[in-house]
Protein backbone atom coordinates (compact mmCIF):
# COMPACT_ATOMS: atom_id res chain seq x y z
CA UNK A 1 0.00 0.00 0.00
CA UNK A 2 1.00 3.72 -1.09
CA UNK A 3 0.70 5.93 2.19
CA UNK A 4 -1.54 9.01 1.83
CA UNK A 5 0.39 12.44 2.20
CA UNK A 6 -1.20 15.36 3.92
CA UNK A 7 -2.95 16.85 3.30
CA UNK A 8 -3.93 14.76 0.05
CA UNK A 9 -6.43 15.98 -2.83
CA UNK A 10 -7.42 12.85 -5.60
CA UNK A 11 -10.09 12.51 -8.47
CA UNK A 12 -12.49 9.53 -8.81
CA UNK A 13 -10.74 7.62 -11.95
CA UNK A 14 -13.07 6.57 -14.67
CA UNK A 15 -12.68 4.94 -18.40
CA UNK A 16 -11.95 7.31 -20.26
CA UNK A 17 -9.22 8.35 -18.06
CA UNK A 18 -7.07 4.99 -17.15
CA UNK A 19 -5.02 4.93 -20.69
CA UNK A 20 -3.97 8.94 -20.42
CA UNK A 21 -3.85 8.71 -16.59
CA UNK A 22 -1.14 5.91 -16.74
CA UNK A 23 0.88 7.69 -19.58
CA UNK A 24 0.88 11.57 -17.93
CA UNK A 25 1.16 10.07 -14.53
CA UNK A 26 -0.33 13.65 -13.00
CA UNK A 27 1.15 15.00 -9.44
CA UNK A 28 -1.73 13.20 -7.32
CA UNK A 29 -2.35 12.18 -3.79
CA UNK A 30 -4.72 9.12 -4.25
CA UNK A 31 -6.80 7.77 -6.77
CA UNK A 32 -10.21 6.49 -6.16
CA UNK A 33 -12.57 4.01 -8.28
CA UNK A 34 -15.68 2.30 -8.29
CA UNK A 35 -15.21 -1.27 -6.62
CA UNK A 36 -17.76 -2.84 -9.08
CA UNK A 37 -15.87 -1.17 -12.17
CA UNK A 38 -12.93 -3.80 -11.59
CA UNK A 39 -14.90 -7.01 -9.96
CA UNK A 40 -13.92 -8.64 -13.46
CA UNK A 41 -11.53 -11.98 -13.25
CA UNK A 42 -9.55 -10.77 -14.96
CA UNK A 43 -8.84 -8.30 -18.46
CA UNK A 44 -7.24 -4.46 -19.07
CA UNK A 45 -9.23 -3.30 -16.73
CA UNK A 46 -8.04 -4.66 -13.57
CA UNK A 47 -4.42 -4.65 -15.43
CA UNK A 48 -4.55 -1.18 -15.71
CA UNK A 49 -5.85 -0.57 -11.62
CA UNK A 50 -2.77 -3.01 -10.76
CA UNK A 51 -0.77 -0.47 -12.72
CA UNK A 52 -2.38 2.72 -11.27
CA UNK A 53 -1.75 0.92 -7.62
CA UNK A 54 2.37 1.11 -8.04
CA UNK A 55 1.95 5.05 -8.78
CA UNK A 56 -0.86 6.24 -6.46
CA UNK A 57 -2.61 5.57 -3.25
CA UNK A 58 -6.11 3.60 -4.09
CA UNK A 59 -9.19 4.14 -2.52
CA UNK A 60 -12.15 1.79 -3.44
CA UNK A 61 -15.33 3.15 -3.50
CA UNK A 62 -18.42 1.05 -3.67
CA UNK A 63 -22.09 1.63 -5.14
CA UNK A 64 -23.63 -1.62 -5.15
CA UNK A 65 -23.57 -3.02 -1.85
CA UNK A 66 -26.87 -1.71 -0.96
CA UNK A 67 -25.95 -1.60 2.59
CA UNK A 68 -29.02 -0.01 4.14
CA UNK A 69 -31.63 -2.97 2.68
CA UNK A 70 -33.74 -5.13 4.41
CA UNK A 71 -32.37 -7.94 2.28
CA UNK A 72 -29.21 -10.20 3.94
CA UNK A 73 -25.66 -9.10 2.32
CA UNK A 74 -25.28 -10.33 -1.31
CA UNK A 75 -22.56 -13.48 -0.70
CA UNK A 76 -20.90 -13.00 -4.39
CA UNK A 77 -20.56 -9.18 -4.24
CA UNK A 78 -18.57 -9.40 -0.89
CA UNK A 79 -16.38 -12.15 -1.87
CA UNK A 80 -15.63 -10.06 -5.31
CA UNK A 81 -15.19 -7.03 -2.93
CA UNK A 82 -12.91 -9.15 -0.57
CA UNK A 83 -10.58 -10.37 -3.63
CA UNK A 84 -10.42 -6.84 -5.14
CA UNK A 85 -8.99 -5.74 -1.60
CA UNK A 86 -6.64 -8.21 -1.37
CA UNK A 87 -5.30 -7.32 -5.16
CA UNK A 88 -5.16 -3.79 -4.75
CA UNK A 89 -4.30 -2.93 -0.90
CA UNK A 90 -6.13 0.29 -1.07
CA UNK A 91 -6.19 3.35 1.88
CA UNK A 92 -9.98 3.34 1.93
CA UNK A 93 -13.00 1.20 1.15
CA UNK A 94 -16.11 3.31 1.13
CA UNK A 95 -20.14 2.46 0.81
CA UNK A 96 -22.94 4.22 0.97
CA UNK A 97 -25.15 5.53 3.58
CA UNK A 98 -28.19 3.71 1.09
CA UNK A 99 -30.10 1.05 -0.12
CA UNK A 100 -30.45 -0.18 -3.81
CA UNK A 101 -31.46 -3.67 -3.63
CA UNK A 102 -34.79 -5.77 -2.25
CA UNK A 103 -36.09 -8.89 -2.52
CA UNK A 104 -33.05 -9.69 -4.65
CA UNK A 105 -33.88 -7.05 -7.43
CA UNK A 106 -31.60 -4.54 -7.81
CA UNK A 107 -32.66 -0.94 -8.83
CA UNK A 108 -28.30 -0.22 -9.53
CA UNK A 109 -29.10 3.74 -7.92
CA UNK A 110 -28.46 5.20 -4.13
CA UNK A 111 -31.85 5.41 -2.54
CA UNK A 112 -32.31 6.87 0.18
CA UNK A 113 -33.18 5.48 3.89
CA UNK A 114 -36.16 6.10 5.94
CA UNK A 115 -34.49 7.36 9.57
CA UNK A 116 -36.31 5.15 11.66
CA UNK A 117 -34.72 2.59 14.56
CA UNK A 118 -35.73 -0.31 12.91
CA UNK A 119 -33.25 1.40 9.52
CA UNK A 120 -30.49 2.13 11.93
CA UNK A 121 -30.15 -1.03 13.41
CA UNK A 122 -30.56 -3.15 10.25
CA UNK A 123 -27.42 -0.77 8.72
CA UNK A 124 -25.57 -1.09 12.17
CA UNK A 125 -25.92 -5.06 11.69
CA UNK A 126 -24.97 -5.12 8.38
CA UNK A 127 -22.03 -2.65 8.65
CA UNK A 128 -20.77 -4.90 11.87
CA UNK A 129 -20.90 -7.90 9.39
CA UNK A 130 -18.82 -5.91 6.34
CA UNK A 131 -16.36 -4.62 8.52
CA UNK A 132 -15.90 -8.73 10.35
CA UNK A 133 -16.16 -10.16 6.89
CA UNK A 134 -13.31 -7.76 5.76
CA UNK A 135 -11.32 -7.67 8.67
CA UNK A 136 -11.47 -3.67 8.17
CA UNK A 137 -13.01 -0.23 8.95
CA UNK A 138 -15.09 0.90 5.91
CA UNK A 139 -16.33 5.13 5.27
CA UNK A 140 -19.80 5.39 4.92
CA UNK A 141 -20.75 7.91 2.48
CA UNK A 142 -23.66 10.30 2.82
CA UNK A 143 -25.90 10.55 -0.15
CA UNK A 144 -27.83 12.90 -1.89
CA UNK A 145 -31.43 12.65 -1.26
CA UNK A 146 -34.74 14.03 -3.52
CA UNK A 147 -37.90 12.55 -1.27
CA UNK A 148 -38.38 12.65 2.60
CA UNK A 149 -40.54 9.21 4.17
CA UNK A 150 -42.89 10.59 6.69
CA UNK A 151 -41.98 7.62 8.81
CA UNK A 152 -38.53 9.27 9.59
CA UNK A 153 -37.96 10.35 13.39
CA UNK A 154 -34.35 10.37 13.51
CA UNK A 155 -32.35 13.39 11.50
CA UNK A 156 -29.86 12.80 9.38
CA UNK A 157 -26.58 14.19 11.25
CA UNK A 158 -27.83 11.96 14.33
CA UNK A 159 -28.44 9.00 12.11
CA UNK A 160 -24.87 9.36 10.89
CA UNK A 161 -23.59 9.76 14.38
CA UNK A 162 -25.14 6.80 15.54
CA UNK A 163 -24.07 4.85 13.03
CA UNK A 164 -20.50 5.95 13.65
CA UNK A 165 -20.43 5.49 17.16
CA UNK A 166 -22.27 2.04 16.99
CA UNK A 167 -20.59 0.11 14.29
CA UNK A 168 -16.76 1.73 14.70
CA UNK A 169 -17.07 2.55 10.86
CA UNK A 170 -15.67 6.12 10.02
CA UNK A 171 -17.26 8.91 7.64
CA UNK A 172 -16.96 10.18 3.97
CA UNK A 173 -18.45 13.14 4.42
CA UNK A 174 -20.07 14.34 0.67
CA UNK A 175 -19.95 17.82 0.87
CA UNK A 176 -21.62 18.36 -2.25
CA UNK A 177 -24.35 15.96 -1.22
CA UNK A 178 -25.16 18.36 2.06
CA UNK A 179 -25.50 21.46 -0.06
CA UNK A 180 -27.63 19.83 -2.35
CA UNK A 181 -30.01 18.53 0.39
CA UNK A 182 -29.96 21.41 2.16
CA UNK A 183 -31.78 22.88 -0.84
CA UNK A 184 -34.12 19.62 -1.57
CA UNK A 185 -35.04 19.48 1.93
CA UNK A 186 -34.61 23.29 3.47
CA UNK A 187 -32.24 22.92 6.26
CA UNK A 188 -28.79 24.79 7.09
CA UNK A 189 -25.77 22.50 5.65
CA UNK A 190 -23.45 24.49 7.62
CA UNK A 191 -25.32 23.18 11.03
CA UNK A 192 -25.79 19.93 9.59
CA UNK A 193 -21.71 19.59 9.35
CA UNK A 194 -21.35 20.89 12.59
CA UNK A 195 -23.69 18.39 14.47
CA UNK A 196 -21.21 15.32 12.35
CA UNK A 197 -19.20 13.44 14.20
CA UNK A 198 -15.80 15.34 13.41
CA UNK A 199 -13.36 12.33 14.41
CA UNK A 200 -15.23 9.76 12.17
CA UNK A 201 -14.72 11.90 9.18
CA UNK A 202 -12.02 10.37 6.89
CA UNK A 203 -12.28 11.56 3.44
CA UNK A 204 -14.13 14.22 1.47
CA UNK A 205 -15.93 14.28 -1.36
CA UNK A 206 -17.03 17.26 -4.37
CA UNK A 207 -18.63 16.98 -7.34
CA UNK A 208 -21.09 19.30 -9.31
CA UNK A 209 -24.78 19.62 -8.99
CA UNK A 210 -27.57 20.44 -11.83
CA UNK A 211 -30.84 22.85 -10.92
CA UNK A 212 -34.13 20.28 -11.61
CA UNK A 213 -35.23 21.19 -15.02
CA UNK A 214 -38.46 21.78 -13.50
CA UNK A 215 -38.16 22.30 -10.06
CA UNK A 216 -36.63 25.23 -8.82
CA UNK A 217 -36.87 23.84 -5.66
CA UNK A 218 -34.72 20.70 -6.67
CA UNK A 219 -31.09 19.66 -7.50
CA UNK A 220 -29.62 16.95 -8.53
CA UNK A 221 -26.61 15.44 -7.46
CA UNK A 222 -25.66 15.05 -11.58
CA UNK A 223 -21.66 14.78 -10.95
CA UNK A 224 -21.78 16.30 -14.35
CA UNK A 225 -20.08 19.81 -13.74
CA UNK A 226 -17.44 21.87 -12.21
CA UNK A 227 -17.75 22.48 -8.41
CA UNK A 228 -20.36 24.94 -7.41
CA UNK A 229 -19.66 27.91 -5.61
CA UNK A 230 -21.57 27.63 -2.66
CA UNK A 231 -20.43 23.71 -2.25
CA UNK A 232 -16.73 25.23 -2.10
CA UNK A 233 -17.81 27.73 0.72
CA UNK A 234 -18.99 24.65 2.77
CA UNK A 235 -16.17 22.77 1.94
CA UNK A 236 -13.81 25.72 3.48
CA UNK A 237 -16.26 26.09 6.62
CA UNK A 238 -15.64 22.05 6.87
CA UNK A 239 -12.23 22.13 6.42
CA UNK A 240 -12.04 24.55 9.07
CA UNK A 241 -14.37 22.56 11.34
CA UNK A 242 -12.54 19.55 10.70
CA UNK A 243 -8.87 20.36 9.87
CA UNK A 244 -7.29 19.11 6.32
CA UNK A 245 -8.71 15.52 5.27
CA UNK A 246 -8.33 13.83 1.94
CA UNK A 247 -10.27 15.06 -0.45
CA UNK A 248 -11.44 14.02 -3.66
CA UNK A 249 -13.38 15.33 -7.15
CA UNK A 250 -16.10 13.10 -8.72
CA UNK A 251 -17.19 13.71 -12.26
CA UNK A 252 -19.03 11.03 -13.52
CA UNK A 253 -21.28 12.31 -16.50
CA UNK A 254 -19.74 14.23 -19.52
CA UNK A 255 -16.66 13.80 -17.99
CA UNK A 256 -14.17 16.56 -19.31
CA UNK A 257 -10.70 16.28 -19.98
CA UNK A 258 -8.34 15.21 -17.72
CA UNK A 259 -6.45 18.61 -17.07
CA UNK A 260 -10.29 20.12 -15.86
CA UNK A 261 -10.02 17.38 -13.16
CA UNK A 262 -6.55 18.11 -12.06
CA UNK A 263 -7.58 21.66 -11.96
CA UNK A 264 -10.61 21.17 -9.51
CA UNK A 265 -7.92 19.51 -7.47
CA UNK A 266 -6.09 21.51 -7.46
CA UNK A 267 -8.56 24.44 -6.19
CA UNK A 268 -9.56 21.44 -3.80
CA UNK A 269 -5.45 21.74 -2.56
CA UNK A 270 -5.32 25.63 -2.35
CA UNK A 271 -8.30 25.47 0.58
CA UNK A 272 -6.65 22.65 2.25
CA UNK A 273 -3.31 24.26 2.61
CA UNK A 274 -4.94 27.72 3.19
CA UNK A 275 -6.79 26.43 6.23
CA UNK A 276 -4.06 24.11 7.48
CA UNK A 277 -1.40 27.38 7.09
CA UNK A 278 -4.09 29.19 9.05
CA UNK A 279 -4.90 26.54 11.49
CA UNK A 280 -0.83 26.61 12.36
CA UNK B 1 -50.01 2.11 5.90
CA UNK B 2 -49.43 2.62 9.55
CA UNK B 3 -45.74 2.39 10.65
CA UNK B 4 -44.31 -0.05 7.83
CA UNK B 5 -41.50 -1.93 8.54
CA UNK B 6 -38.52 -1.51 6.46
CA UNK B 7 -38.64 -3.95 3.68
CA UNK B 8 -42.57 -2.95 2.70
CA UNK B 9 -40.92 0.78 2.92
CA UNK B 10 -38.56 -0.61 0.08
CA UNK B 11 -41.03 -3.29 -1.72
CA UNK B 12 -43.33 -0.05 -2.14
CA UNK B 13 -40.71 2.37 -3.41
CA UNK B 14 -39.23 -0.62 -5.75
CA UNK B 15 -42.31 -1.67 -7.23
CA UNK B 16 -43.48 2.19 -7.67
CA UNK B 17 -40.13 2.67 -9.71
CA UNK B 18 -41.56 0.42 -11.86
CA UNK B 19 -45.42 0.99 -11.82
CA UNK B 20 -47.46 3.77 -11.08
CA UNK B 21 -45.85 5.21 -8.26
CA UNK B 22 -48.98 5.37 -6.42
CA UNK B 23 -47.39 3.10 -3.46
CA UNK B 24 -44.08 5.25 -2.58
CA UNK B 25 -46.57 8.66 -2.47
CA UNK B 26 -48.23 6.94 0.87
CA UNK B 27 -45.05 6.61 1.90
CA UNK B 28 -43.41 10.45 1.28
CA UNK B 29 -43.96 13.55 2.27
CA UNK B 30 -42.25 15.08 -0.80
CA UNK B 31 -43.74 15.89 -4.37
CA UNK B 32 -44.34 13.54 -6.60
CA UNK B 33 -42.47 14.58 -9.00
CA UNK B 34 -38.62 13.76 -6.30
CA UNK B 35 -39.91 10.55 -6.60
CA UNK B 36 -39.74 11.11 -10.58
CA UNK B 37 -36.31 11.89 -10.21
CA UNK B 38 -35.80 8.48 -8.93
CA UNK B 39 -37.81 6.82 -11.61
CA UNK B 40 -35.49 8.80 -14.37
CA UNK B 41 -32.51 7.58 -12.97
CA UNK B 42 -32.83 3.61 -12.32
CA UNK B 43 -33.54 3.48 -16.15
CA UNK B 44 -31.18 5.86 -17.43
CA UNK B 45 -28.53 3.54 -15.44
CA UNK B 46 -30.09 0.37 -17.01
CA UNK B 47 -29.81 2.47 -20.29
CA UNK B 48 -26.07 3.20 -19.89
CA UNK B 49 -25.22 -0.12 -18.68
CA UNK B 50 -26.95 -1.50 -21.72
CA UNK B 51 -25.67 0.49 -24.32
CA UNK B 52 -21.95 0.26 -23.04
CA UNK B 53 -22.21 -3.62 -23.54
CA UNK B 54 -24.22 -2.95 -26.65
CA UNK B 55 -22.79 -0.69 -28.49
CA UNK B 56 -22.66 -1.92 -32.47
CA UNK B 57 -26.34 -2.98 -31.42
CA UNK B 58 -27.34 0.68 -30.45
CA UNK B 59 -25.32 2.31 -33.18
CA UNK B 60 -27.38 -0.09 -35.76
CA UNK B 61 -31.01 1.31 -34.62
CA UNK B 62 -29.70 4.17 -33.41
CA UNK B 63 -30.09 5.78 -29.64
CA UNK B 64 -33.52 6.10 -29.70
CA UNK B 65 -34.97 3.21 -30.78
CA UNK B 66 -32.43 1.51 -28.53
CA UNK B 67 -33.16 4.07 -25.40
CA UNK B 68 -36.96 2.54 -25.83
CA UNK B 69 -35.94 -1.78 -26.10
CA UNK B 70 -33.81 -0.83 -22.80
CA UNK B 71 -36.66 0.84 -20.92
CA UNK B 72 -38.89 -1.99 -22.09
CA UNK B 73 -35.96 -4.62 -21.65
CA UNK B 74 -35.64 -3.32 -17.91
CA UNK B 75 -39.24 -3.25 -16.96
CA UNK B 76 -38.96 -7.15 -17.80
CA UNK B 77 -35.52 -8.04 -16.94
CA UNK B 78 -34.43 -7.07 -13.11
CA UNK B 79 -31.26 -6.76 -12.23
CA UNK B 80 -30.05 -9.19 -9.91
CA UNK B 81 -26.55 -7.55 -9.06
CA UNK B 82 -25.46 -4.68 -7.37
CA UNK B 83 -22.63 -5.03 -10.40
CA UNK B 84 -24.40 -3.50 -13.80
CA UNK B 85 -21.74 -5.11 -15.29
CA UNK B 86 -23.63 -8.06 -14.64
CA UNK B 87 -26.58 -6.91 -16.43
CA UNK B 88 -28.02 -7.37 -20.08
CA UNK B 89 -27.48 -11.03 -20.65
CA UNK B 90 -31.18 -12.06 -21.75
CA UNK B 91 -31.01 -8.63 -23.82
CA UNK B 92 -29.77 -10.72 -26.69
CA UNK B 93 -33.46 -13.05 -26.77
CA UNK B 94 -34.98 -10.16 -25.83
CA UNK B 95 -34.41 -8.33 -29.28
CA UNK B 96 -35.84 -11.42 -30.70
CA UNK B 97 -39.21 -11.20 -29.37
CA UNK B 98 -39.21 -7.56 -29.82
CA UNK B 99 -41.42 -6.56 -32.55
CA UNK B 100 -40.22 -3.61 -33.65
CA UNK B 101 -37.07 -5.00 -34.50
CA UNK B 102 -38.40 -7.67 -36.39
CA UNK B 103 -36.96 -7.01 -39.65
CA UNK B 104 -33.72 -6.83 -38.44
CA UNK B 105 -33.28 -10.60 -38.41
CA UNK B 106 -29.41 -10.41 -37.26
CA UNK B 107 -29.93 -7.58 -34.39
CA UNK B 108 -30.21 -10.65 -31.67
CA UNK B 109 -27.21 -12.43 -33.09
CA UNK B 110 -25.52 -8.95 -33.48
CA UNK B 111 -26.12 -8.34 -29.33
CA UNK B 112 -25.29 -12.18 -28.84
CA UNK B 113 -21.58 -11.69 -30.04
CA UNK B 114 -21.29 -7.96 -28.25
CA UNK B 115 -22.62 -10.21 -24.64
CA UNK B 116 -19.83 -12.92 -25.31
CA UNK B 117 -17.18 -10.32 -26.19
CA UNK B 118 -17.96 -8.55 -22.71
CA UNK B 119 -17.77 -11.84 -20.94
CA UNK B 120 -14.11 -12.31 -22.57
CA UNK B 121 -13.02 -8.60 -22.31
CA UNK B 122 -13.72 -9.63 -17.79
CA UNK B 123 -12.51 -13.16 -18.28
CA UNK B 124 -9.45 -14.84 -16.51
CA UNK B 125 -6.12 -13.92 -18.15
CA UNK B 126 -5.25 -16.47 -20.96
CA UNK B 127 -1.64 -18.00 -19.58
CA UNK B 128 0.16 -19.57 -22.84
CA UNK B 129 0.60 -23.11 -23.18
CA UNK B 130 3.82 -24.73 -21.41
CA UNK B 131 5.09 -25.88 -24.84
CA UNK B 132 8.26 -27.51 -22.76
CA UNK B 133 6.71 -29.46 -20.68
CA UNK B 134 4.39 -31.12 -23.59
CA UNK B 135 7.17 -31.37 -25.35
CA UNK B 136 7.43 -34.64 -22.43
CA UNK B 137 4.73 -35.87 -23.14
CA UNK B 138 5.23 -39.30 -25.47
CA UNK B 139 3.69 -38.65 -29.05
CA UNK B 140 2.30 -41.93 -28.66
CA UNK B 141 -0.04 -40.48 -25.75
CA UNK B 142 -1.14 -37.32 -27.49
CA UNK B 143 -4.59 -39.06 -28.28
CA UNK B 144 -5.25 -38.64 -24.62
CA UNK B 145 -4.24 -35.21 -23.92
CA UNK B 146 -6.73 -33.21 -22.38
CA UNK B 147 -6.28 -29.53 -23.77
CA UNK B 148 -7.55 -26.46 -21.69
CA UNK B 149 -9.05 -23.86 -22.89
CA UNK B 150 -9.17 -20.48 -21.69
CA UNK B 151 -11.52 -19.16 -19.45
CA UNK B 152 -12.40 -16.66 -22.14
CA UNK B 153 -13.28 -18.85 -24.71
CA UNK B 154 -16.38 -18.46 -25.72
CA UNK B 155 -18.11 -19.68 -29.23
CA UNK B 156 -21.42 -18.51 -32.04
CA UNK B 157 -23.27 -20.62 -34.30
CA UNK B 158 -24.86 -17.93 -36.36
CA UNK B 159 -26.99 -17.39 -39.93
CA UNK B 160 -25.03 -13.95 -40.26
CA UNK B 161 -22.04 -12.80 -40.80
CA UNK B 162 -22.44 -10.92 -37.81
CA UNK B 163 -18.50 -10.67 -36.91
CA UNK B 164 -18.38 -8.43 -40.08
CA UNK B 165 -21.21 -6.24 -39.22
CA UNK B 166 -19.58 -6.12 -35.61
CA UNK B 167 -16.00 -5.18 -37.35
CA UNK B 168 -17.26 -2.61 -39.87
CA UNK B 169 -19.35 -0.72 -37.03
CA UNK B 170 -16.42 -0.23 -34.58
CA UNK B 171 -14.60 3.69 -33.87
CA UNK B 172 -12.23 3.32 -35.99
CA UNK B 173 -13.47 1.45 -38.61
CA UNK B 174 -13.15 4.06 -41.69
CA UNK B 175 -15.54 3.72 -44.21
CA UNK B 176 -19.10 2.77 -44.40
CA UNK B 177 -19.29 -0.77 -46.18
CA UNK B 178 -22.07 -2.69 -47.17
CA UNK B 179 -22.78 -6.20 -45.89
CA UNK B 180 -24.59 -8.80 -47.58
CA UNK B 181 -26.85 -10.64 -45.68
CA UNK B 182 -26.61 -13.68 -47.93
CA UNK B 183 -23.29 -15.26 -47.00
CA UNK B 184 -22.89 -18.54 -45.73
CA UNK B 185 -23.72 -19.66 -42.14
CA UNK B 186 -20.76 -19.37 -39.94
CA UNK B 187 -18.99 -20.81 -36.57
CA UNK B 188 -17.51 -17.86 -34.24
CA UNK B 189 -15.05 -18.28 -31.79
CA UNK B 190 -14.21 -15.73 -29.44
CA UNK B 191 -11.07 -15.51 -27.15
CA UNK B 192 -8.86 -13.38 -25.81
CA UNK B 193 -5.03 -12.87 -27.17
CA UNK B 194 -3.49 -10.92 -23.92
CA UNK B 195 -5.57 -8.27 -23.06
CA UNK B 196 -7.33 -8.42 -26.61
CA UNK B 197 -10.49 -9.32 -27.37
CA UNK B 198 -10.17 -11.69 -30.95
CA UNK B 199 -13.39 -12.62 -32.77
CA UNK B 200 -12.67 -15.48 -35.44
CA UNK B 201 -15.05 -16.89 -38.22
CA UNK B 202 -13.54 -20.95 -38.48
CA UNK B 203 -13.96 -23.91 -40.53
CA UNK B 204 -16.76 -26.07 -39.25
CA UNK B 205 -14.33 -28.99 -38.38
CA UNK B 206 -12.01 -26.32 -35.85
CA UNK B 207 -15.53 -25.14 -34.62
CA UNK B 208 -16.14 -29.32 -33.81
CA UNK B 209 -12.64 -29.82 -32.17
CA UNK B 210 -12.87 -26.57 -30.01
CA UNK B 211 -16.23 -27.27 -28.79
CA UNK B 212 -14.86 -30.56 -28.08
CA UNK B 213 -11.91 -29.54 -26.07
CA UNK B 214 -14.16 -27.21 -24.60
CA UNK B 215 -16.10 -30.35 -23.20
CA UNK B 216 -12.87 -31.77 -21.61
CA UNK B 217 -12.98 -34.47 -24.17
CA UNK B 218 -9.55 -36.51 -24.64
CA UNK B 219 -7.74 -34.96 -27.88
CA UNK B 220 -8.44 -38.35 -29.87
CA UNK B 221 -12.45 -37.98 -29.60
CA UNK B 222 -12.47 -34.40 -30.39
CA UNK B 223 -10.56 -35.18 -33.76
CA UNK B 224 -12.91 -37.97 -34.50
CA UNK B 225 -15.62 -35.31 -34.15
CA UNK B 226 -13.79 -32.56 -36.02
CA UNK B 227 -12.50 -35.28 -39.41
CA UNK B 228 -16.59 -36.25 -39.01
CA UNK B 229 -17.19 -32.36 -39.74
CA UNK B 230 -14.54 -31.30 -41.96
CA UNK B 231 -12.57 -34.95 -43.11
CA UNK B 232 -9.81 -32.86 -44.72
CA UNK B 233 -8.89 -30.49 -41.39
CA UNK B 234 -5.37 -31.19 -40.43
CA UNK B 235 -5.54 -31.18 -37.28
CA UNK B 236 -2.38 -30.69 -36.10
CA UNK B 237 -2.39 -27.25 -38.00
CA UNK B 238 -5.57 -26.86 -36.16
CA UNK B 239 -4.44 -27.50 -32.74
CA UNK B 240 -0.61 -25.16 -33.83
CA UNK B 241 -3.17 -22.18 -34.21
CA UNK B 242 -5.16 -22.56 -31.00
CA UNK B 243 -1.91 -22.72 -29.41
CA UNK B 244 -0.28 -19.65 -31.16
CA UNK B 245 -3.70 -17.66 -30.39
CA UNK B 246 -3.34 -18.93 -26.61
CA UNK B 247 -6.73 -20.19 -27.09
CA UNK B 248 -5.08 -24.20 -25.62
CA UNK B 249 -4.31 -22.53 -22.35
CA UNK B 250 -3.04 -26.03 -20.94
CA UNK B 251 -3.13 -29.57 -20.72
CA UNK B 252 -3.52 -33.00 -18.72
CA UNK B 253 -3.66 -36.67 -19.64
CA UNK B 254 -5.97 -38.86 -19.43
CA UNK B 255 -5.96 -42.19 -17.72
CA UNK B 256 -4.87 -44.91 -20.25
CA UNK B 257 -8.31 -46.70 -19.12
CA UNK B 258 -9.39 -49.57 -21.25
CA UNK B 259 -12.74 -48.23 -22.07
CA UNK B 260 -11.28 -44.97 -23.70
CA UNK B 261 -10.03 -46.55 -26.92
CA UNK B 262 -6.60 -44.62 -26.96
CA UNK B 263 -4.22 -47.31 -26.95
CA UNK B 264 -4.64 -47.23 -31.04
CA UNK B 265 -4.31 -44.00 -31.28
CA UNK B 266 -0.32 -43.33 -32.21
CA UNK B 267 -0.52 -40.03 -33.58
CA UNK B 268 -1.30 -36.38 -33.36
CA UNK B 269 -3.21 -35.59 -36.21
CA UNK B 270 -5.46 -38.42 -36.84
CA UNK B 271 -4.16 -40.00 -40.09
CA UNK B 272 -5.66 -43.39 -38.54
CA UNK B 273 -9.38 -42.13 -39.15
CA UNK B 274 -11.27 -43.66 -41.75
CA UNK B 275 -11.87 -41.31 -44.71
Amino acid sequence: MKPISQPATGIGWRAPHYRELLRSRPALDFLEVHSENFFASGGQTLDFLERAQRLYPISLHGVGLSLGSADPLDDAHMNKLRSLIARTQPIFVSEHLCWGSITGRHLNELLPLPYTEEALDNICVRIDEVQDRLGRTILLENVSSYVRFKHSTIAEPEFIAQICQRTGCDLLLDVNNVYVNSVNHEFDPVAFIDSLPTEACKEIHLAGYDPHEEDDTCLIDTHGRHVQSPVWDLFRHTVKRLGPRPTLIEWDVAIPELPVLLNEAALAANILSDEQAVAA
Amino acid sequence: MNKPSLREIQQAFASSIFGDGGAASNLLETHERRFNVYRASVLENYRQALSSIFPVTSRLVGEQFFSQAATQFAHKNESTSGDLNQYGDAFPSFLEAYRPARDLVYLPDVARLEWLWHETFHATDPQPLDLETLATVNPADYGRLILDLQAGYRSLHTPYPVDRIWQVNQPQHADPELVHLDSEPRWLVIYRFDFEVRIASVSPGMHSLTEALAEKRQLSDATDDALAAEPELDVGTAVQWLTGEQIISGFTLADASPSGNTADNTGNSGEKHPE
